[in-house]
């Protein structure tokens, strides 16, 4: 396929642009930015690819701006496949759509899109916008819009057409559809029993296996040991089983039970003499006991008789001491008797000055009491006078009842009547009676009022008029009232005089008066009988009283003293004889005091001497009595047994104590010869034996019992078979588990087969896409082999001088290099294979070096032999010397 | 005259691991049930005594519930059981014999004898003199039924040996050595009849007056006749006895080996040739070469067979996979498949690749994925 012309109107940004006879070769559009060039391609792919009925937001971007109304144009000249075509399409405005074609008549409306896919090997959408990668076959590999010749191939929906052209060239190596089934199957067999990674599945059906084998072993490890549990529980039941039957058989608990009986036959022999053995040191010591009683008995003997002498000569000491003691004794007790009397006469005299000195204080006293009776004897008297005439004073005072307060209310009564009489005669009418000669008025009372007169009317007053007759004069207003105010005026006033006693206020001044001397009297006289009884009068006779009574009684008894004669001088009191009466007391007390020391003394000393002689006396009566008792006991003792046959007794006991103690010695000798304690061992290890013997035939038997009790409950429980079971099925698991692996091998080895052959086969695919890219190649980027997807195609990267690059990681310049040659190798694949392959390149190499790009050049012209390629560049510089014909925009 | 019923081996408790859970449990209910059918026809035909040569339980710790059963199944012939310790039951310390007897007692049971002590049991009021030889342990060096010769019985019994071994220089070639019988001891001690088990199968005529009654349900694959019981009558002492081998199995256990050479068409007659494959167990051994597609019909072929019979034991480790170019087009006359093909047919022909085995297998898999994928696609 080459295109031959192409014509757009009212396409977008262009208005009309008209391009006519391209080269089958090389081709550069030049055009200035915003020139509309990449509109160009637009409207290329407009043509091919879009329905022209087509109203969606990418057909709606073909209108010029403002452009409503304008009908987007595009007509297409190519020849594909040695035939001419011409492409009209026209969008939006009345949609058109013709194909002139190598055919009578041209094709128009839908068909020519069904053609054109056809024609041109890529699918419309079912619904939406064509897209590069999805609907456009090999386009968006071939036609390289701006900016994108960095990015990559675009090979998208063009990989089926380049592999479709690729086998038709290498053959159909691949295996097609069917192969990568197989590869799929293969895979999913491997994956089964193996991961990603190539390691054993956890969950696959070989570990299931195996983990039901290690079970199976774990279970028959188990099932053996029970076994060997049971195994060695059956040896011990027959070794026990043995053991009890040999202990039967040769009688042993029997000959140990016959040796005890005779340990024990041993043992009664030697406790026997043991019995012996201590009679013989019972002897022995009963014999001994004789001997020390005997000894004993003398000792005390001969103790006794130097007690008595001993008794003897105490009591005689003792006696001497008593008649001393005694004679000091009564001594005393004549001392005692002379200083008593001399108490006794002291302490009379005391008494007598005592009394002397009682007698005359109290002469004393009377005399002083007699004076004081008489004092208030004058006192009482004087006081009683004043008080009647107090009385009398008192009594006339009170028959004047008035006081300051009366007085006062009753001058403001008279003041208030004054007041009222006052104003009455000037309230009250005035009428004046001017009878006619003659006649006469008199008042309702009949007396007659004086004529020219005027009349005072106070109240409702009735006048009889002489020829007249009655008239009645009634005062109005305050007259009536006045007069009644007068009139309880009046009546107070009088209520309150005739209440005191007075005929008028004067009196009663007077009378107030009167009452008033009478008060100051009163007090005058009381003054003086308080200052002479300030205590009062009662208590001044009460005094009175008390003062006769005292004096009363001091006489009586000062006569009493007179006539017992006790005063001394009976009628000279003074002070000079009381200071002797009290100086002979003093000297008296002195003496009576002296005189009851010494009898104290002497009946101290009294008393320790009869307490020394009371003392001595049972010291004597003691020891008198112990001398005759132990002289008795003396007496008795000897009586009972004499001393020279206790003698005799001591000789005896001492021979009989040699004998026993040789009969001792021959019984302890045979009881060591024949003891005790070895007897007594014998017995007990006898027991021991027999003991020992007994548990363990008895242990044994218990031991037999459990043990079948175990192998009982074990033995029924199916171990063996069990075991046996186990044993066939981990036989059979490892037979499951040896094919089990053996098949995962062999998936394994065929999936890795496949992947190999595969992996093969796609290396010799590559290879005439290499084939071509390498002298493109080898002009830009010497030494370097290019590496593409297997499967999509893509360039993955760039392996120069033996290290492989990353296309992504590669320089934006050498990325557009590399991705146009890979594009023009491509292209020449396509062309082989008969499909549409011009390539046009919008700017495709801005970013590479002028070096590079005159490289490029040759690269271009090189590809351009075999193929038509349009370049759309707005650097007409970079492409001047290109050779190739230049058309504008 | 005597009638004696004379079985062993019946190896009560067997697990039968080699089998799914299904199969084992109804393999080890036939054993029971092999019991029941002895005791039928031991009250059927009149029996004085039903012999048991030894190894009636498989396993001295055969489970309580299991000897239960059995006495259970005894329970229809109510005269005497005679049972020998053989060597799986041999009479030790904890055996069987001691929970059979006081199961037996507790069933109040007089007539299971445990004969576990080499002395005559005297039966049938003194017409019947049963001597036995009871293994004390699973392998005896000596030949215990020495004692016969010289053991004492009332005059006019039946002298009849019970033993559990093998018969000195009378069994085919292979059969295990253990545990020696004389092959005279009949004779020798004077016998009407020497009852054995160990042996299998039946087994008459390999010596006067002797035989192995086998197994009564058979419990594996070789060809030895299992499955039967003797029914023995003997008019009296020195008289010939008559022996009757009457069946008593349920399962047939066959074993059959096929080569298949190219192509498995020989295969579908020799399965449809069984009677009643539903109790036939079969263990088939198949050598030979079959190419890929040989190779999957095989399977078709057995898959169905598999659910008719009621065990198809396959043994194919001789039969081994041969691709021809055939079966490799079928896979892919191209492409990489075709590569890969050819790779693991190499492998699989090279005999000095360890990886052979795993490549014929791998071959036999893209075979089969291949025809699955095309059977899809179809």
């Amino acid at each position: 396929m080459y295109l031959k012309s192409l014509r757009v109107s009212e396409f977008a940004a262009i208005a009309e642009a008209c391009l006519e006879n391209f080269d089958p070769g090389l081709n550069v559009v030049v055009g200035d930015n915003e020139a509309g060039k990449s509109t160009l391609l637009k409207a290329l792919r407009a043509a091919f690819f879009q329905k022209y009925r087509g109203r969606g937001e990418a057909v709606e971007a073909f209108l010029p701006y403002g452009g409503d109304g304008r009908r987007p144009t595009v007509a297409v000249s190519f020849s594909h496949g040695g035939a001419d075509y011409r492409l009209t399409k026209s969008f939006l405005t009345r949609p058109a759509a013709e194909l002139e074609g190598p055919w009578q008549a041209p094709v128009s409306g839908d068909a020519v899109e069904e053609k054109l896919a056809e024609l041109l090997g890529f699918t419309h959408p079912g619904r939406g916008d064509s897209k590069l990668s999805e609907h456009q076959g090999a386009f968006g590999l071939l036609w390289v819009e701006q900016g994108r010749s960095n990015t990559g191939l675009d090979i998208g929906a063009g990989r089926d057409a380049v592999t479709a052209s690729l086998e038709g060239e290498v053959g159909t190596i691949l295996g097609g559809e069917r192969g990568r089934s197989l590869i799929l199957a293969a895979k999913a067999l491997n994956d089964r029993h193996f991961t990603a990674t190539g390691r054993q599945s956890a969950n696959g059906p070989l570990k299931a296996i195996e983990d039901e084998l290690a079970a199976a072993r774990k279970d028959l490890a188990e099932k053996h040991a029970a076994q060997a549990d049971l195994d060695q529980k059956l040896r011990r039941l027959e070794d026990r089983r043995r053991a009890l039957r040999g202990y039967e058989a040769e009688r042993t608990v029997e000959k140990a039970d016959e040796a005890l009986r005779a340990a024990e036959t041993g043992l009664r022999r030697a406790e026997e003499r043991e019995r012996e053995w201590e009679a013989a040191e019972a002897a022995l010591r009963q014999v001994e006991a004789v001997r020390a009683g005997t000894v004993e008995a003398l000792q005390r003997r001969d103790d006794l008789a130097k007690a008595v002498a001993a008794a003897r000569r105490a009591f005689e000491t003792a006696a001497a001491d008593y008649a001393e003691i005694d004679a000091a004794a009564r001594i005393a007790v004549e001392a005692v008797a002379e200083a008593a009397k001399a108490q006794e006469a002291a302490r009379a005299a005391l008494q007598s000055a005592e009394r002397r000195h009682e007698a005359h204080r109290r002469r004393s006293d009377l005399a002083r009491e007699t004076a004081e009776r008489d004092r208030l004897d004058a006192l009482v008297a004087e006081a009683g006078a004043l008080t009647e005439q107090i009385a009398e004073r008192a009594a006339e005072r009170d028959l004047v009842t008035i006081d300051p307060k009366i007085l006062t209310a009753i001058d403001q009564a008279e003041r208030r009547q004054r007041d009222c009489e006052v104003r009455l005669q000037v309230a009250a009418p005035a009428v004046v009676f001017e009878p006619e000669a003659g006649a006469a008025v008199r008042a309702a009372g009949g007396e007659t009022v004086a004529p020219g007169q005027p009349q005072r009317v106070l109240s409702r007053s009735r006048y009889l008029l002489d020829g007249f007759g009655a008239m009645t004069i009634e005062p109005g207003g305050g007259a009536a009232n006045l007069e009644t105010e007068l009139r309880e005026a009046q009546t107070a006033l009088a209520g309150l005089l005739k209440g005191y006693g007075a005929a008028s206020g004067d009196e009663a001044r007077r009378l107030f008066a009167e009452r008033r001397e009478h008060e100051a009297e009163l007090k005058l006289l009381s003054a003086r009988r308080d200052a002479l009884v300030p205590e009062g009068l009662d208590a001044a006779k009460a005094r009175l009283r008390a003062a006769e009574a005292a004096v009363g009684r001091l006489g009586t008894t000062v006569a009493d003293d007179e006539r017992r004669g006790d005063s001394p001088i009976a009628a000279e009191d003074g002070e000079e004889v009381a200071e002797a009466l009290v100086a002979a007391l003093n000297v008296a007390r002195r003496a009576t005091t002296a005189a009851d020391e010494r009898t104290k003394a002497a009946s101290r000393e009294s008393e320790t001497a009869t307490l020394r002689r009371a003392a001595a006396e049972s010291d004597l009566t003691h020891l008198k009595a112990q001398a005759e008792r132990l002289r008795s006991e003396a007496e008795i003792a000897e009586g009972a047994m004499p001393r020279p046959r206790l003698v005799e007794r001591l000789a005896e006991a001492d021979a009989d104590l040699e004998a026993k103690r040789g009969r001792l010695a021959l019984r302890r000798q045979q009881r060591e010869e024949e003891g005790r304690e070895a007897a007594e061992a014998r017995l007990k290890a006898a027991e021991r034996t027999l003991r020992q013997i007994t548990a363990t035939v008895q242990q044994l038997r218990d031991e037999t019992i459990g043990l079948e009790g175990e192998v009982r409950v074990a033995g029924g429980s199916g171990l063996g078979e069990a075991i046996q079971l186990l044993d066939e099925r981990i036989g059979d698991l490892e037979r499951r588990r040896a094919r089990t692996a053996r098949e995962a091998d062999a998936s394994r080895l065929l999936y890795t087969t496949l992947l190999g052959a595969q992996r093969a086969a796609r290396e010799r695919w590559l290879g005439p896409i290499k084939t071509r890219v390498a002298p493109f190649l080898k002009l830009i980027h010497p030494e370097t082999d290019i590496d593409l997807d297997e499967e999509t195609l893509e360039l993955k990267g760039l392996t120069r001088a033996g290290v492989e690059e990353r296309f992504d990681r590669l320089s934006a310049g050498a990325r557009e290099q590399v991705a146009v040659v890979t594009r023009l190798a491509l292209a020449q694949v396509l062309k082989q294979g008969g499909h549409p392959a011009t390539v046009i390149l919008d700017d495709a190499l801005v970013n590479t070096d002028e070096i590079r790009l005159e490289r490029m050049h040759q690269v271009l012209r090189e590809a351009a032999k075999e193929l038509q390629v349009i370049v759309l560049t707005c650097r007409e510089r970079d492409f001047r010397d290109l050779g190739a014909p230049m058309f504008r925009v | 005259m005597i009638r004696l019923l004379h079985t062993a081996d019946w190896q009560i408790g067997k697990p039968f691991g080699g089998f799914d859970e299904e199969r084992r449990v109804e393999l080890r209910a036939a054993r029971f049930a092999a019991v029941g059918r002895i005791a039928a026809l031991a009250a059927e035909r009149q029996v004085d005594a039903v012999l048991v040569a030894g190894d009636a339980f498989d396993d001295n710790g055969v489970l309580e519930r299991d000897v239960n059963r059995v006495l259970d199944q005894m329970a229809r012939h109510s005269g005497p059981w005679v049972f020998l310790p053989g060597n799986h039951d041999a009479a030790v310390t904890g055996s069987v014999w001691g929970r059979l007897g006081s199961l037996a007692a507790r069933r109040g049971l007089a007539n299971v004898i445990v004969a576990d002590e080499p002395s005559p049991i005297v039966l049938l009021d003194g017409r019947l003199a049963i001597l036995p030889a009871p293994l004390a342990r699973r392998h005896e060096g000596a030949d215990l039924t020495r004692w016969f010769d010289h053991a004492e019985t009332p005059a006019g019994a039946v002298r009849v040996g019970l033993a559990h071994g093998a018969l000195e220089n009378r069994l085919p070639d292979g059969a295990d050595a253990g545990n020696p019988i004389a092959e005279t001891r009949a004779e020798t001690a004077r016998l009407d009849y020497l009852a054995l088990g160990d042996w299998h199968g039946f087994l008459a005529g390999i010596a006067p007056r002797t035989v192995y009654a086998g197994t009564p349900e058979p419990d594996r694959y070789p060809a030895n006749e299992p499955g039967f019981v003797a029914l023995v009558d003997i008019d009296g002492p020195g008289e010939a006895p008559r022996i009757e081998r009457a069946p008593v199995a349920h399962y047939i256990w066959q074993a059959r080996a096929e080569r298949l050479d190219g192509d498995v068409g020989a295969l579908e007659p020799l399965l449809a040739s069984f009677d009643d494959p539903g109790r036939t167990l079969l263990k088939l051994s198949l050598a030979g070469s079959l190419p890929l597609r040989e190779r999957l019909r095989l399977e078709e072929t057995l898959g169905h067979w598999r659910d008719r019979f009621f065990s198809l034991d396959i043994r194919d480790d001789d039969l081994f996979d041969e691709p021809d170019e055939d079966d490799l087009d079928r896979i892919d006359l191209s492409g990489f498949v075709r590569t890969a093909v050819e790779t693991l047919r190499a492998k699989a022909a090279d005999p000095a690749d360890p990886e052979r085995e795993t490549a014929r297998l791998a071959l036999r898999m893209a075979y089969v994925e291949h025809r699955r994928l095309s059977g899809s696609e179809r």
